[in-house]
């Protein structure tokens, strides 16, 4: 296990142990915290990034969070779903932009009380790591096993 | 780094306690996750 995966699993045992909503509420605000990541690369890619979809999604969250047992339509999650980019990766800040849809994905899980949001716990990290790991090193790609001390670097800076 | 792994530690202990909380205080509680 690397030092990132490390940090990783305990933070997502920690996760795992919030009631729903509390893990609902981790994961919107994690997704509202990379909302600037997404904008910005959707519009580098020159893609629309169904901002519709997005604040409907983080709105539904909400409610479930603010008034827990608010239902959560499945319809809306599977929009979220789908609307998650898988490209083009070459833009930068795809990364970011991706996570950022996963944790809202999350969110909505969790409120749905359909559980695993701790699996999850990588993305909200991801972004940062590869950012830290590029101005350190010039390179995103420091996580493999072969690069231990670089990703340890990495974790330790400031 | 560092910054981004306290931060998410501490909206996990602020979620926990005040789940609605948590989304009143992203900037706070979360800001340190977008390099």
């Amino acid at each position: 296990m690397s030092p990132f995966e490390d940090v990783v699993d305990g933070l997502a045992e920690r996760i795992d142990g919030l009631p729903a909503p509390a893990q609902a509420a981790l994961f919107l605000a994690g997704a509202r915290a990379l909302d600037a990541g997404r904008r910005a690369w959707a519009s580098a890619a020159g893609r629309g990034d169904r901002d519709d979809v997005f604040d409907a999604g983080c709105s539904a969250a909400e409610a479930a969070v603010r008034r827990p047992g608010t239902a959560v339509d499945p319809t809306l999650l599977a929009a979220v779903d789908a609307t998650t980019p898988h490209g083009p990766t070459d833009v930068d800040g795809f990364t970011a932009a991706q996570d950022c849809w996963i944790c809202l994905g999350t969110a909505l899980t969790a409120a749905r009380g359909d559980g695993g949001a701790a699996g999850s716990t990588w993305y909200l990290l991801e972004p940062l790591l590869q950012a830290t790991s590029e101005r350190l090193f010039g390179a995103t790609d420091v996580g493999s096993q072969d690069e231990e001390a670089g990703e340890a670097a990495v974790l330790a800076d400031p | 780094m560092v910054a981004g792994i306290e931060a998410v530690a501490r909206a996990v202990d602020v979620a926990a306690q005040d789940p609605a909380g948590a989304l009143d205080r992203v900037p706070e509680t979360m800001g340190a996750i977008w390099p």
